[in-house]
């Protein structure tokens, strides 16, 4: 009686990963774990690198890089491929798919010396279409999560062998992983895993039993010496048991061969199906940043796309793909802001790679439904910036890049916080009710303060201008956009005007308004327009900062100064952002504050700083304000 | 020749320049005006409606006074005495009386002619149902009197209005007395009871079965329209009715030089340029004119109106009902009539938002006249202008300072009609260089050729009446294609939806301006009002052979 049991662990940090957790995470967990490997040659291992931690090592453990590929020459270890960037390949259009698909091999080739057979997918997304892109990349089997096979109503058995699944006549080898298995592995003890595998063994040997899961829960998640404890155990059990017999999947394929044809639906492990609404793009629909991203992503496709595969702009483009900023299950995601930048970073990059090869013209506007929900967006972009509005949701700006070589910089890349499941008990939690992003118009309730503001008090703003669907044209080198809005605070509404209109100068953005009163009375209002930025974020133990009128804040104080009429953003090593409003206004600050789940428990976190101009107006029928806002990047 | 009309007869209710209270008091005039430049003598009957004083040139004995007018070689004789010298025109607490009276001194003028020193009618042409007694009168004299005339009867607007035995009692009239009609081609011989009967007690059918031939205004109002002459009155009509088109005065040349005496100084100085194209003058229209109107303009006749208008009120509105300019410049549509459900106003309302999501600089200038029964669309037309204050005027009332202008500096005319007997206004719109955008209905179907079945020769773009989508989406497309064309901007001509458009336009750039000389050389050559007085000519002919 015998099994095969398949261990494949996933090593992976995020492009844009802080450098302290990168190299904390490669003490604790991956000096570990490659210690104990090189304890156990006989151990058979199913190994998978990403492309971002390939990369990180290169640059910052070349050693390390080399142990590693004395580790897999002995010949116990299979090294699984994957995509150049960990990215989603569900998201990617198809050539990208194989673009990334070819890369990640040709990165495993050169960095390991291994010729991966098998490909590791992205937080084990799969999706029906995929055979095609893998096959094309010359990948011959995936792994994907025993879940996926159940729904089709595969038995526990089947969910135990190879299949073989196809997509456009091409073919793809599927393992399944063991979800019982992975959760169990390393929580339990080493003798009751043992004693889970055993119940898969039998006569022939023909079913396996595979654990596929992050190289981090060694070491990482829980301590290092406990873990070492664990896994040295766990393998002396192994090596000593004959009803268990370490297995790869290549060596599993020689002697099992595939068990027949499949057809898989979409799905991943149990819980990101949940998080995710039960199909991985639902997480493009529930977080508009994070559709912003990839539509982002795809806007730039668009430009380099005129370009040759092999240019530098291609790598940069790849790396703004990769897959964890993109989604958010129970810990940071989309909500780590040093994520949401880096993938900007990249984007904008390839996207300035792109325009300089194609010498494209300085200022341009395009009309596009950039975002695909079926409304127009409006692109204004210039040679050092992309200022996009949203004409339907409150004719606000939602992306403002800056383009400057080592600069590249979404203002933008904010969070608005969401209703999230372990938030729900959380008593003084209101989600956003806007996204936070900026010029986004308000008639504040009178009485209004900074917490109401930020903590999204109910009815406190009385005007519906926040999300007013603008209507909107381009006059030359200019947008408008214009709403008439209604201000509720008497019995019957007021009826209110705004118009903006958005420019791109040389350095900045400059955004002028026209508020009119329509009423046939005079009225007063507290008009406040909003601005919320992402903040260039260093490295580490570099100060971030915001300034008004010239007095110096740390990103984490709120302030409120009266008859102010300028703010900057304050990054060390970085040119400031400066926004001056003509009129001099009541502003606020304050940084918002997103509350997220880590592996140590809840935590804020910081995802933008808020700024608010109040302006309190009394009109006269018909009577108007006019004001100008220049937000412009210094030097 | 026996079919040589030297004398024609109209009998009226309204004609200007004396009463004119809609669209109706223009035919009889100009259509006049066309008989005599043909070399017919005309002649319009009509009650003074209180309009005409002093000594009266004739007396009609025991009716009342006749006086003798001529405007542009058209003689007037205008009735007084009695109800029919009271003002208000359709006033329902005089209006039967008026009607009773009118037919009388019609049949009075017929059987005097000569005493009166009238030369003899080849013709009477009666209009709108008013004329219908005038008409049974003018039978029962011909055939005591073996008169020479013929009669025709024009319906312009079904109304439906019914009639009774008791209206022929009051009006004088002897329900039993026998007279012959034509019927599917026959004679016979009715009573006025059997006659009334007959008609199904409707005023217009009566009319039409009691006429040697009736016309109305366009072909398709005559026989297609759901709500149209025969489909109304009845299929058993058909070989007697026909169709006569109005016509227009307004000439292209002189619209534009009428403007430009009016306004050429102060846009002058306004663009800063001596040349003013129609482009300029858009822009002066809508950035300066449109907001200094003349003083006491917009007029509106009706004081209570004028009220209601006033309470709703508020910016971009000033308190006295003028406007403010637009701050910007945009592709115009405009909009002239009634207001009345007839006209599409609620369509349009609809449509408006639509266009505005996909061109944001769309402006809209409705020039509209309140009515009696149009309260109901004050409100919503002021809350329209206000909520797109950057993009809709409505001025409600008369407004000649700005009225050809707007003309003359659109890219786009909207008659979104319900029904439309004809449309007089689609063709000011297109003989001042608009291609329209017109409910495929009544006389809009036939004065407006569809572009995307004529090419260059077309004058607009048909649209199913009363579907907002349609209507915008032809608003929109038409707007983009004049402006695109205006422009020769290509991202403007990616909008268009209509694939024939974007096709029309790619193939022909230049087509804005080609649209603009169709729709004008279509209504100088074919909607003069020589030309309805030509087909009303052959009708008279046809009846006199």
């Amino acid at each position: 009686m015998k099994t095969s049991f398949i261990f494949v662990v996933h090593f992976h940090q995020p492009v844009g990963q802080l450098s302290s957790v990168f190299h904390r995470v490669q003490r604790n967990s991956y000096l570990l774990l490659t210690k104990i490997f090189e304890r156990f040659p006989e151990m058979r291992l199913t190994l998978h690198f990403s492309g971002p931690l390939l990369l990180m090592w290169r640059k910052h453990y070349p050693g390390y890089l080399e142990r590693l590929k004395r580790l897999i020459s002995r010949g116990n270890i299979e090294v699984l491929g994957g995509s150049y960037s960990e990215a989603p390949l569900p998201l990617l259009p198809f050539e990208d798919r194989v673009t990334q698909l070819r890369a990640g091999r040709r990165l495993v080739e050169e960095l390991l010396g291994a010729r991966p057979k098998g490909a590791w997918l992205a937080e084990r997304i799969w999706d029906p279409t995929l055979p095609a892109a893998l096959w094309e990349a010359g990948y011959q089997y995936v792994v994907v999560d025993d879940e996926v096979g159940y729904r089709i109503g595969l038995s526990e058995k089947d969910v135990h062998r190879a299949w073989l699944t196809e997509y456009s006549g091409r073919s793809l080898g599927v393992f399944f992983i063991d979800a019982r298995v992975r959760y169990i592995l390393p929580w339990k003890s080493p003798e009751e895993v043992l004693e889970y595998l055993k119940n898969y063994a039998d006569a022939e040997g023909s079913l396996y039993v595979l654990w596929g899961s992050d190289a981090e829960k060694f070491g990482e998640w829980w301590n290092a010496s406990d873990a070492e404890k664990w896994l040295t155990k766990f393998f002396e059990m192994l090596k000593s048991n004959h009803a268990v017999e370490t297995s790869t999947p290549q060596r599993y394929l020689a002697s099992k061969g595939y068990r027949g044809l499949v057809y898989l639906p979409p799905g991943s492990y149990d819980k990101m199906q949940e998080w995710s609404g039960g199909y991985f793009p639902n997480f493009l629909r529930n977080y508009r940043e994070s559709n912003n991203m990839h539509k982002k992503m795809l806007w730039v496709r668009r430009k380099i796309s005129r370009l040759r595969e092999d240019h530098p702009a291609y790598e940069e483009y790849m790396l703004g793909q990769c897959n964890d900023a993109y989604w958010h299950g129970l810990f940071g995601g989309i909500y780590l802001p040093f994520l949401r930048q880096s993938v900007y970073e990249h984007l904008i990059r390839a996207e300035r790679m792109a325009e300089e090869a194609l010498e494209a013209e300085n200022v341009r506007i395009v009309e596009t439904d950039f975002d695909y929900d079926g409304e127009m967006e409006l692109l204004l972009e210039s040679k050092r910036m992309n200022a996009y509005v949203k004409p339907s949701d409150g004719g606000s700006l939602f992306e403002l890049d800056i383009k400057l070589e080592g600069y590249e910089h979404n203002f933008q890349a904010t969070m608005s916080r969401y209703m999230e499941s372990y938030l729900e008990n959380v008593s003084d939690f209101r989600p956003d009710w806007y996204r936070r992003v900026s010029f986004r118009d308000h008639v504040w309730r009178e009485g209004v303060t900074i917490n109401d503001w930020t903590g999204n008090t109910p009815y406190i703003d009385t005007s519906d201008l926040a999300l007013g669907r603008n209507i909107y044209y381009i006059k030359e080198d200019e947008v408008h956009v214009m709403f008439t809005g209604k201000e509720w605070s008497l019995n019957k509404p007021r009826l209110i005007f705004v118009e903006k209109t958005y420019r791109l100068e040389t350095n900045g953005l400059q955004v002028k308004y026209r508020v009119k009163n329509i009423e046939k009375s005079s009225v007063h209002y507290l008009f406040s327009t909003e601005l919320t930025f992402l903040p260039r974020l260093p490295e580490e133990g570099v100060k971030v900062g915001y300034g008004i009128n010239g007095e110096y804040k740390c990103i984490e104080d709120t302030a409120a100064v009266e008859k102010a009429n300028e703010v900057s953003l304050i990054t060390e090593g970085y040119p400031r952002l400066i926004i001056k409003s003509e009129a001099r206004a009541y502003v606020w600050a304050a940084p918002l504050h997103s509350l997220s789940m880590t592996e140590k428990g809840p935590r804020k976190m910081f995802q933008g700083l808020g700024i608010l101009f109040n302006y309190p107006l009394d009109l006269e029928a018909g009577q108007e304000f006019f004001n100008t806002f220049n937000v412009e990047i210094e030097g | 020749m026996a079919n040589e009309i030297k004398n024609v007869w109209m009998t009226t209710f309204e004609a200007k320049p004396f009463a004119k209270v809609g669209g109706l008091g223009e035919v009889p005039p100009n259509l006049s005006r066309g008989l005599v430049s043909l070399g017919v003598k005309a002649t319009i009957i009509m009650p003074t409606h209180g309009t005409v004083e002093g000594r009266p040139q004739l007396e009609l004995e025991g009716y009342g006074p006749v006086y003798i007018r001529e405007w542009k070689g058209v003689k007037f004789l205008l009735v007084g005495g009695g109800p029919l010298s009271r003002p208000g025109v359709y006033d329902p607490a005089s209006l039967k009386e008026k009607i009773y009276a009118f037919s009388k001194c019609v049949e009075q003028l017929l059987l005097k002619h000569e005493k009166l020193g009238l030369e003899a009618p080849d013709i009477v042409h009666f209009h709108d149902w008013h004329s219908v007694f005038a008409l049974l009168r003018a039978k029962i004299v011909r055939e005591a009197e073996n008169l020479p005339v013929k009669f025709v009867y024009h319906i312009h607007l079904l109304t439906r209005e019914k009639i009774s035995l008791n209206d022929v009692v009051q009006a004088g009239l002897n329900p039993e007395r026998e007279h012959v009609i034509s019927y599917k081609g026959k004679k016979l011989k009715v009573t006025i009871r059997e006659a009334i009967e007959m008609s199904k007690g409707l005023a217009e059918r009566l009319g039409a079965l009691e006429a040697d031939k009736f016309v109305t205004v366009s072909r398709t109002y005559l026989r297609e329209d759901k709500d149209g002459i025969l489909n109304s009155l009845g299929w058993d009509l058909e070989n007697k009715g026909s169709y006569v088109y109005n016509g227009t005065d307004w000439r292209y040349e002189s619209s534009l030089k009428e403007v430009l005496e009016k306004h050429r100084e102060k846009a002058k100085e306004f663009l800063g340029k001596d040349e003013l194209g129609r482009n300029d003058l858009r822009r002066y229209f809508l950035l300066k004119a449109l907001g200094e109107m003349s003083k006491g303009e917009p007029r509106v006749l009706d004081e209570k109106l004028k009220k209601n208008l006033e309470q709703l009120y508020a910016p971009p509105y000033l308190p006295d009902g003028r406007v403010e300019s637009f701050s910007d410049d945009g592709p115009l549509a405009i909009m002239t009539g009634r207001i009345a459900a007839q006209k599409g106003i609620n369509i349009l309302l609809e449509a408006i938002p639509l266009v505005l999501r996909k061109i944001g600089n769309a402006k809209f200038v409705l020039l509209l006249l309140p009515v009696w029964g149009s309260e109901e669309y004050l409100e919503p037309l002021v809350e329209t202008v206000r909520t797109y204050p950057e993009n809709v005027r409505v001025i409600f009332g008369i407004a000649p300072s700005i009225f050809k202008l707007a003309h003359v500096s659109a890219d786009v005319f909207v008659a979104p009609s319900l029904w439309e007997p004809f449309g007089i206004m689609a063709l000011e719109g297109m003989v001042t260089g608009n291609p329209i955008v017109a409910s495929k209905v009544g006389g809009l179907k036939e004065i407006v050729l569809d572009v995307r079945k004529h090419g260059t020769s077309g004058t607009g773009i048909h649209v199913t009446p009363g579907d907002p989508i349609e209507l915008a989406q032809a608003i929109s497309d038409l707007m983009l294609v004049m402006e695109a064309s205006r422009t020769g901007s290509t991202m403007i001509a990616t909008k268009i939806e209509d694939a024939e458009l974007a096709n029309l336009l790619f193939t022909n750039p230049k087509i804005g301006n080609e649209l603009r000389k169709s729709a004008i050389k279509r209504v100088e050559q074919e909607f003069t009002w020589t030309k309805a007085a030509e087909m009303a000519l052959n009708v008279y002919r046809s009846i006199c052979n």
